[in-house]
């Protein structure tokens, strides 16, 4: 067993379910255990905490209506992400929000009464680690009006096999569901006016001189960019403004920094 | 007319820079800027600081070595963000720290040497005043 804790990433009004959750990790898993039980926030505190992150085995994100909501949870995954750190999601209740969108594509448990969620835990440390690294491909801020999140503005993730490099990867990278919600079903949820359950859905390519993205309709009422209905598909470009079901834009895309060069470097 | 202004955080160490900036923000943009950095005791105005934050549109947080670990930094931006003001980060140096870590959601603006960075303010909260 790895000597390293597990770091548990959750939101304040969790905390008793967390104490649960760490007692039955140390008890019955004899594994080590890092979660702030601190109430006040200062610079030793979020010192401690980016260190706790940054030499954790793993982080067990508790995901609850509350923590996907937490601008403070949000920060950690995404600390953790740059720390490369795996992320094991445990929802302890049906919810979405921006640390959902960030972590919709790994590995989850999903915590029921009376079921013994240690095996799963477990289970899941012992995945094989296959993806080592995600990193944002591009960005699609959610217009405010229409979101029930305010951020972040990145959704557009891929995980790529740390052993791969750049030449290697499949010509098509990713896709990302735009639709009503659940979030389980939609990477962009967004439950408004005409949106289908389904509605469009964004295909990333590797192209020989970076990546494209290309929109792809699939609703009843239509897909809108820049205020024109596509009919199928359109090709994304820099500061394209998307409407589902209307021409009002309800979303703006961009490239990530990591994509915006015409020679994409993938940084691996 | 709606009164435009902006609240400058940042570390005493960066008091210059930030006033420096504050006069070019303020006669690029009209914005009105207000800054107040702690003194270099850290004995922080933090009262007042709050009160002009309760005021202003946006919060500018000039992000260098010495505010990446500053607890009067660290204290405005969350409390910023617990009245809902907009926070732009600004980074003027490399750095790396707690608040760096507390604004990893937030887009950034870089200033560079020669490049205006009025324009990038004002183009950022024209940017969420549209969102």
């Amino acid at each position: 067993m790895s000597e390293k804790h597990l770091f548990i990433s959750f939101s304040q009004e969790d905390s008793s379910l967390v104490q649960e959750l760490a007692r039955l990790l140390r008890d019955r898993a004899g594994l080590d255990v890092w979660y702030y039980q601190e109430q006040t926030v200062g610079i030793e505190y979020v010192t401690r905490l980016m260190h706790a992150i940054e030499q954790a085995r793993a982080v067990l994100l508790v995901l609850s209506q509350a923590s996907a909501h937490s601008v403070f949870v949000l920060n950690e995954i995404l600390h953790t992400r740059k720390q490369r750190i795996r992320i094991i999601p445990i929802y302890v209740e049906a919810c979405s929000g921006p640390v959902c969108v960030l972590v919709n594509h790994l590995h989850r448990i999903q915590m029921r009464d009376g079921q013994d969620v240690l095996p799963l835990i477990l289970e899941a440390l012992e995945l094989p680690v296959l993806f080592g690294t995600d990193f944002p491909v591009g960005e699609l801020a959610v217009v405010d009006a229409y979101q029930q999140w305010s951020w972040p503005t990145t959704i557009c993730y891929l995980e790529v096999p740390d052993h791969m490099a750049p030449l290697e990867l499949p010509t098509e990278i990713g896709r990302w569901n735009i639709g009503r919600l659940p979030v389980s079903a939609n990477h962009i949820a967004i439950n408004q006016g005409f949106v289908s359950r389904s509605h469009a859905y964004i295909r990333v390519r590797l192209e020989e001189n970076g990546v494209s993205f290309v929109v792809y309709d699939e609703s009843s009422y239509g897909t809108y960019v820049n205020g024109e209905r596509i009919s199928i598909a359109q090709v994304l470009n820099e500061g394209d403004e998307i409407g589902l079901g209307q021409p009002d834009a309800m979303l703006r895309f961009a490239y990530s920094l990591e994509t915006r060069a015409p020679q994409a470097n993938f940084g691996l | 007319m709606q009164h435009r202004a902006v609240f400058l955080i940042c570390a005493p160490e960066d008091r210059q820079l930030a006033d420096q900036i504050a006069t070019d923000v303020h006669t690029a943009s009209g914005l009105t800027v207000w800054c107040e950095a702690p003194a270099s005791d850290n004995s922080s105005p933090a009262e007042s600081a709050q009160q002009r934050l309760d005021q202003a549109q946006a919060a500018i947080v000039l992000l260098s070595p010495y505010s990446a670990a500053s607890e009067y930094v660290l204290a405005q931006i969350l409390y910023a963000q617990r009245i809902g003001v907009l926070i732009i980060p600004v980074l003027c140096a490399e750095c790396t720290g707690p608040v760096t870590f507390c604004l990893n959601h937030l887009e950034w603006v870089v200033r560079r040497d020669g490049v205006p960075l009025a324009r990038a303010i004002d183009q950022y909260l024209e940017q969420k005043r549209a969102l």
